[in-house]
């Protein structure tokens, strides 16, 4: 497999995040759809799959995912989100996310194992950061069910919680954006060679 | 369960999760380990152990609105709970309903009988054993020991085709007499010892026998014994390399004999010629998970297992416009789980005269006698879901309702005075005499008390119709009784009146008709978890003179300064001094203060004071347990007194 192929895979899961991570919005209406981050990261694991076989076995979650993010985001301007109408698909969808991530962030780290120098320590960053939004994810939904007994404690723990998520983000954009450019540096040495 | 109809709410809840998890494994079947294939069947077994329904909630689908519809086609209107996941006659059949539940207990009891036998047949071929030789158990014990499992007993039985371990308390591993099975196979077996497999067998298999009716737990059950074999067989091949996984699978597809295969208190690898293709299967996927699954797993199950468990409350009933059956099984599944949700729906069946939200709240003996007058409307669409909720004159709808001098009546209920303003008089026509400045409220003593695990509403009285010059009830109503304080002191009797007013909610402001236009709506759906919101707390000071009339003509200027003293607390060393004439005030913390100049020939009674407040309905404080109070005549302080509370003034 092309280094090339490897750096576009690593910078799309990267820009991925940015859509799946942060959500600005213009009333009900997300200026950063999570569905292009769920469409940036198929396109990633087509990319990558010569890298890590395992990433194929994200795809059809993938398709789940960016679909039902596209239908919500579709459904944004309208005011009717589709989140909270069925206790099935909340579930399903919750769990997905959850894996998706998981497993996504263990592949990428075993990519970055790979081709990382010695000194550099990227599938490590990956790993404790999947570990952290891994627990964040499932805290986040666990809390969330029960807000209805602990209310405003629960307001104020989740705000922690998505304090530490956004961060997170950063830190896990930051990661992947410093991989890129260690791809690229060995792209440019293998062409001067 | 009491009955058939509690048993299908938990089996019907049971078969959707099953459902779900079915779907789940089946969805992560390559991605998740055998470990976590068979730990997902722990969230089954909660669910079961789970009385549904508790507190009205329901898992993934309102499976109480299929009981309740099936219930109501047989003319049985008692209200469904689950109280105990296991079933429990306590009374002689009388109907067809209970004839089915001893039928269902007999089924129960046979198949746990047919375990028990299979299992005492199998303790009876056990008998036969012997224990293995000295030297053989302790190339055993060497084996176990290098994956760290505790060795149990160990005997040899003829005529037996392989190993497996019984027993829970005191297991055995028993072995096929004269037969020298593969290590491989003596390591599923350890693997079953070290994780206790015996007593998940016997779990599984008494889930099996509570659902024997359901086929969709039964088949789950036999998924979850045969995920149970497939965790070992991950485990053995963890442990081995190459050919030997292949040699493993060999010896799996091997074993076809079936005779002990499924026997409660027991494990045998060979648990069924159908299950082994599934796990020569497994097998052929087999790959070692990364480090860090093991987290993953665990947080996919609590994902799984909250939602399922906890389950959600009904939000709101349906209305199937013509029919009655179908819109009143969907509100008696949609019960009242507050006191505050009761008095909303109660409150909302006056408003919009909705008998179908007055079935949300009614007690179990009301139900036939609302579901027959319903019925009774089914030919005329147009007049359901009407219902004569007792006012003679229809309400003013957007006026929403008001609970007034709401009050804990013990542990489990609450009294208060429901009051809605009415469209027009409740008089004839000729006496409305177009006097538009009439407004008219009825009001009606209400009580709502915890029937099990769903409150209901009872009015106590019929509506009563009351004169009134409010426009809202925002700040209370003079027209209406509160709860009184009230001393003797200096030839006065001074009262408080002391009114709470819940609310739980405004008119809303919407879209109108017309682009950028806003109407005023109050949303009339009743909320049966809803709490109030607000509580207005008004309150106003009178002083009656009880004296001689000499005295009277003496006093020129009277004022009354009070505050309240609440159970534990200390009274105020100083209260405010009305000072000026003609003045009045209070504060947040429901002091007041106020002072009037009278001329000749007032009263007996005089307003003094007045005022309220507004907090949310959780910071209400209990009721002052009585006011420390001064009087004031002429300028001058000249009495103290303590305004107690007047029992009974509310009704």
């Amino acid at each position: 497999m092309g280094n090339e192929k490897r750096y576009t895979g690593i910078g799309k899961v990267a820009w991925g995040y940015l859509f799946v991570y942060f959500n600005l919005k213009i009333n009900s209406v997300s200026l950063l759809p999570a569905f292009v981050g769920y469409l940036l990261f198929l396109s990633a694991i087509g990319d990558l799959r010569e890298d890590e076989r395992e990433l194929e076995l994200l795809k059809p979650l993938g398709i789940i995912l960016a679909v039902w993010h596209g239908l919500n985001w579709l459904g944004s301007f309208w005011n009717a989100g589709l989140g909270g109408k069925w206790q099935v698909v909340d579930i399903l969808i919750g769990m997905i996310n959850l894996y998706f991530h998981f497993q996504l962030l263990t592949n990428l780290a075993s990519v970055a194992r790979r081709y990382q120098s010695e000194r550099q320590v990227f599938d490590k960053k990956l790993l404790g950061y999947r570990t952290v939004q891994t627990v964040i994810l499932t805290a986040l939904i666990v809390i969330g069910h029960f807000f209805e007994w602990i209310g405003n404690f629960g307001t104020v723990v989740s705000a922690l919680a998505v304090l530490v998520y956004l961060v997170l983000g950063i830190a896990l954009m930051r990661v992947l954006f410093a991989f890129r450019r260690c791809l690229r540096e060995d792209r440019q040495g293998t062409e001067y060679l | 369960m009491f009955d058939i109809w509690s048993f299908m709410i938990q089996t019907l809840t049971v078969s959707g999760a099953a459902v779900l998890i079915l779907g789940v494994k089946a969805l992560f079947k390559d991605k998740l380990p055998p470990k976590w294939q068979f730990g997902v069947w722990s969230v089954l077994g909660i669910l079961m152990l789970f009385p549904t329904g508790l507190g009205g909630r329901y898992s993934l689908f309102r499976w109480q609105f299929l009981v309740e519809l099936l219930k109501l086609w047989v003319g049985e209107y008692s209200v469904t709970r689950v109280w105990f996941p296991v079933p429990v006659i306590y009374k002689l059949p009388e109907t067809v309903a209970d004839w089915m539940f001893v039928g269902y207990v007999c089924g129960v009891l046979v198949s746990g009988l047919r375990y028990v036998v299979s299992y005492v047949k199998l303790r009876i071929v056990l008998h036969m054993g012997r224990e293995i030789s000295a030297e053989r158990r302790e190339r055993f014990r060497e084996f176990a020991g290098k994956y760290e499992v505790e060795l149990c007993r160990v005997i040899e039985v003829p005529g037996l085709s392989g190993a497996f371990v019984c027993g829970v308390l005191r297991p055995v591993l028993v072995l096929p007499e004269g037969e020298d099975p593969d290590d491989k196979i003596i390591l599923h077996e350890l693997f079953h010892l070290k994780h206790k497999d015996v007593l998940w067998n016997v779990i599984i298999c008494i889930f099996r026998c509570l659902h024997w009716c359901n086929p969709l737990i039964v088949y789950c059950a036999n998924r979850a014994i045969n995920d149970m074999e497939s965790r070992c067989d991950q485990y053995v091949l963890e442990q081995l390399e190459g050919e030997e996984r292949r040699e493993y699978g060999r010896i799996l597809l091997s074993m076809a004999n079936d005779r002990f295969a499924r026997t409660s208190g027991s494990t045998c690898i060979n648990n069924g010629g159908k299950n082994i293709g599934k796990r020569i299967e497994a097998i052929a996927r087999f790959k070692k998970y990364p480090k860090g699954m093991g987290l993953v797993s665990v947080c996919v199950l609590i994902l799984l297992a909250f939602p399922l468990v906890m389950g959600v409350r009904p939000v709101v009933a349906s209305d199937f416009r013509d029919s009655v059956r179908l819109s009143f099984a969907s509100a008696r599944s949609t019960p009242c789980t507050t006191y505050g949700g009761a008095f909303d729906a109660y409150a909302k069946s006056i408003l919009a005269q909705n008998g179908y939200y007055r079935a949300m709240c009614a007690s179990e003996q009301l139900q036939k006698e609302l579901f027959q007058e319903m019925q009774k409307k089914e030919g005329a669409a147009w007049y359901l879901p009407f219902w004569k909720c007792g006012l003679i004159v229809p309400p003013d709808v957007q006026k929403g309702y008001a609970v007034f001098n709401l009050t804990q009546e013990g542990e489990n209920a609450y009294e208060g005075m429901l009051a809605v303003m009415l469209a027009y008089p409740p008089g004839p026509p000729e006496e409305q005499n177009g006097d538009e400045e009439k407004l008219w409220l009825a009001v009606q003593n209400v009580r709502v008390e915890k029937d099990y695990d769903r409150w209901v509403a009872l009015p106590l009285e019929e509506f009563r119709y009351v004169e009134t010059k409010n426009y809202s009830f925002a700040w209370g109503c003079k027209e209406l009784p509160g709860i009184v304080y009230t001393g003797e002191v200096g030839g006065f009797r001074i009262e408080n009146v002391f009114q709470r007013v819940h609310v739980m909610e405004h008119p809303a402001t919407i879209q109108g008709k017309a682009a950028l236009t806003f109407d005023s709506c109050y949303e009339t759906t009743p909320k049966p978890s809803g709490e109030f919101t607000e509580v207005t707390e008004m309150q106003y000071v009178n002083c009656t003179y009880l004296g001689d009339e000499e005295q009277k003509e003496t006093i020129t200027r009277i004022g009354v300064s009070l505050a309240p003293v609440y159970e534990g607390e200390a009274p105020p060393e100083v209260l405010r001094m009305p000072y000026g004439a003609d003045m009045a005030g209070s504060s947040n913390s429901g002091e007041q203060w106020g002072s009037r100049d009278v001329k000749p020939g007032w009263g007996p009674t005089v307003e003094l004071s007045g005022g309220g407040t507004v907090v949310p309905a959780d910071m209400a404080e209990e009721l002052p347990m009585y006011y420390v109070t001064e009087l004031y005549l002429n300028g001058e302080k000249v009495a103290e007194v303590d305004l107690t509370l007047q029992k009974g003034d509310r009704e």
